[in-house]
Order: structure tokens, then C-alpha cells, then sequence
């Protein structure tokens, strides 16, 4: 079955059709929203706008791109655009809570729950920018077209939160913030 | 020895493994600033290899709910047994879904699918389709038939019928998807049903060890 084919159904409003292109492609909807968001609610409230949001617009999908690539990007944007909305901007030095290790935190064992964790514990902006960069593979140039900001800024945003993020799994005990020895 | 690097300055040298300059000279001559280094890339790389999530099981049932009366109506339902009995029937009626799935994913080559439309061609590829989507339809269907969710948990007789259930489900889409490997919408049906196989039987082998510890 081609995706043309199921993308047509769809779009004359085949039920069926449109549970199938679901069916392929909500695992990866799902995630990135959930990685962006930061949280369960909010991603569930998102995913659902984000499909709900693809449908009514499927008529604009011109096929130049694989639907998964187009759904992907529709997905980030719902995303940022809730972020946005809900007046969590991405903040630029943000006063986060301190960070303190997950009690099981052990460096050698970097577990897929603690790093879902301390993804949690980001601030918005930072993880984000961690999330498009690190998780998704987008280019600096991608992540600040996304967030409207300059390429610089993307650059060393990344560079502050996969420090944060470090701080999370292993706070800094023989180093400080400044680069010093203790 | 001059200052160590901070976290973000070795952040910055991760993207830039060519750059020269006063951190990556302090870099290549610290064991510290090394080890910090190398625990960095193993966070990125770890962060690269997360796996995808599961979306709610009634995400679909929501997102169907606020799309309204846009949509048409859903295929014609599979009769699935009422009864909470399981019936062996069943799973030979989902291995013969299944088996007419495959003749219809053998049809629907995407050479054929890149014909050139004729009104002929066209004709028979909307049978096609219309073919598929009714047995993708059906799976989904019988996938929500029968017992699930909280009250699945609390029955034995239940839970044992959801894992038959989806036993059947298994054999029958790893049959279809042998002729039919790439398909991605039978693909992530199956890996949903592999999923919930394994939630559910890892929650009645927990129960069971529960019980077992009563006696
Ligand atoms: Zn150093």
C-alpha cells in the first residue's frame, strides 16, 4: 500500500485512512511532542492538537516531502507554538530549580528513566534546543529558524543545556560553574 | 595548571573536534577535562539512542472524537465474540483477516501504485485501496474488541483471554507481514500488539508471584 494512496483516503475523509496514517506514525508524533513539552499531560494535549491539526490541514500537504517528515515538522511546531503560548518562552539564562542528581545516579549506568528525567528537569529553552539538536538530529540552522532566533544563539543555548544536563546526572563536586578546581 | 574548562566550554568542543585554540590544547593535556569530556559524549549518545514512546491507548478514539462529523464512517465491524470467553474460532478468523490482507498487500506494489492513471487502472486501484483500508480497519477493530484495560488486571480469566488475544493477533500479523515486510502501518500495529503482549504479561507473572507468596 503507498502512502499516496493512503494520503488521498485521507484526505477525502476516509476514517480509515487517516487511523492508518496514525497507526505508522504516532510513536514518533508522540515522542518528540513528549520530549519537547516536558511533560505527560501537556504531551498528550499536544500529540492530539497535532493530529487533529494535520488533518485539517492535509489538503496543504503537497506530498513534496514523505507525510512522516511533514507530520514531524507539524509536530515541533504544535509544540514550541503551546510552549509559546502558555507563556513558558525560551528562557535564555533561566533561574531553574538546583540541580540535583536522580538518587540512583551512577555514570556508568546512564539509564533511559534518568535521562528521561533530567529532560524533564530542563528548563523549556534548554530542552528544546537539547531535544531538537541531541535526540532529533536538527542543524542549528533548522532549530533557530524553528524558535526565531539567531544561529549563535541556538549554538551556545545547546552548550548550556547539555551542561545543565550534566549537572543533573552528575553534579559538579571536584569542578564549579567557573571551571575551577574545588 | 591553569583553570579547568567549565561544562559548557567542554559542550562547546564536542561540536567542534577540529577547532584549535586555548580549551582544546587545555582539553588534550587534562585527564579531568578528558574524562568530563568523554561522559559528555556518552550523554549525547545515549540521548540519540532513546527510544520512541507510546502514545495513550485512546489517543486515536480522542483525536476521531474532535475530528466529528468531518470524517466518514468508520468500515463494517468484525463480529467478535460477546461473550468473555475466548473462542479458538476467533484467532483462525484473525489469521484469515490477515491472510487476505497479504493478498492485498501483493497487489498493491508501488510500481502498480505508480501506474499511470487511466480511468481503467484508477478504478481498480480505488478497489485496492478500498481492500486494504477495509482490512487495516478490521485489525484496529479487533484489536479494541474484547477485554482490556483496569479490568483486565483483576480478572485472571480476562487477562488470559487478552494474552490469547494477542497471541493470535502476533502469529497472524508476523504471517501477513512476511509477504509484505515494509508495510509500515501493519509494522507498528504489530510492534503496538508485541507491546501490550508484554506489559500484560509481565503484570499477571508479577500477580501470579503475589498469590504464590500467599500459600
Ligand atoms: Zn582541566
Amino acid at each position: 500500500m503507498s502512502e499516496a494512496r493512503l494520503l488521498e483516503a485521507a484526505r477525502a475523509g476516509d476514517q480509515r485512512a487517516m487511523e492508518a496514517l496514525y497507526t505508522a506514525h504516532s510513536g514518533r508524533v508522540f515522542t518528540v511532542v513528549r520530549r519537547l513539552v516536558g511533560d505527560d499531560h501537556l504531551a498528550e494535549d499536544v500529540s492530539q492538537d497535532a493530529w487533529v491539526r494535520a488533518f485539517e490541514k492535509l489538503g496543504s500537504f503537497r506530498g513534496e516531502a514523505a507525510f512522516g517528515t511533514w507530520m514531524h515538522r507539524l509536530a515541533v511546531n504544535t509544540a514550541l507554538n503551546r510552549l509559546r503560548r502558555s507563556g513558558r518562552r525560551p528562557e535564555v539564562e533561566s533561574a531553574a530549580e538546583p540541580p540535583t542528581a536522580p538518587p540512583d545516579a551512577d555514570e556508568r549506568i546512564l539509564s533511559q528513566r534518568v535521562l528521561g528525567q533530567a529532560l524533564d528537569r530542563l528548563p523549556n529553552g534548554y530542552r528544546q534546543v537539547l531535544v531538537m539538536h541531541d535526540v532529533e538530529g536538527m542543524t542549528h540552522e533548522e532549530i533557530a529558524d524553528r524558535l526565531g532566533v539567531a544561529v549563535g544563539t541556538s549554538k551556545s543555548q545547546l552548550h548550556k543545556a547539555r551542561a545543565r544536563m550534566r549537572d543533573l546526572l552528575a553534579p559538579p563536586m571536584g569542578r564549579n560553574e567557573a571551571g575551577n578546581h574545588a | 595548571m591553569p583553570d579547568h574548562l567549565s561544562r559548557e566550554q567542554i559542550a562547546a568542543l564536542l561540536d567542534e573536534p577540529e577547532a584549535t585554540g586555548v580549551d582544546r590544547e587545555h582539553l588534550d593535556g587534562c585527564s579531568e577535562c578528558t574524562l568530563e569530556y568523554e561522559q559528555m559524549i556518552r550523554t549525547r549518545m545515549a540521548l540519540s539512542a532513546l527510544p520512541d514512546l507510546e502514545p495513550p491507548v485512546d489517543e486515536w478514539e480522542r483525536i476521531r472524537a474532535r475530528l466529528g462529523d468531518d470524517v466518514s464512517p468508520i468500515g463494517r465491524r468484525v463480529s467478535a465474540p460477546n461473550s468473555t470467553r475466548f473462542r479458538p474460532l476467533w484467532a483462525a478468523a484473525v489469521v484469515a483477516l490477515f491472510a487476505a490482507g497479504l493478498g492485498v498487500g501483493r497487489q498493491l506494489s508501488p510500481t502498480e501504485d505508480a501506474a499511470p492513471d487511466t480511468t481503467a487502472s484508477r478504478s481498480a486501484s480505488d478497489d485496492r485501496t478500498e481492500a486494504y483500508l477495509r482490512t487495516v480497519a478490521q485489525i484496529q477493530e479487533l484489536r479494541r474488541e474484547g477485554p482490556s484495560g483496569e479490568a483486565v488486571l483483576d480478572d485472571p480469566s480476562l487477562a488470559a483471554e487478552r494474552l490469547m488475544r494477542l497471541d493470535a493477533l502476533i502469529e497472524a500479523s508476523q504471517e501477513a507481514l512476511r509477504t509484505a515486510p515494509t508495510d509500515p502501518v501493519l509494522n507498528n500495529l504489530l510492534f503496538d500488539v508485541v507491546d501490550e503482549r508484554q506489559s500484560l504479561a509481565g503484570q499477571m507473572n508479577r500477580s501470579l508471584r503475589y498469590t504464590s507468596v500467599e500459600y
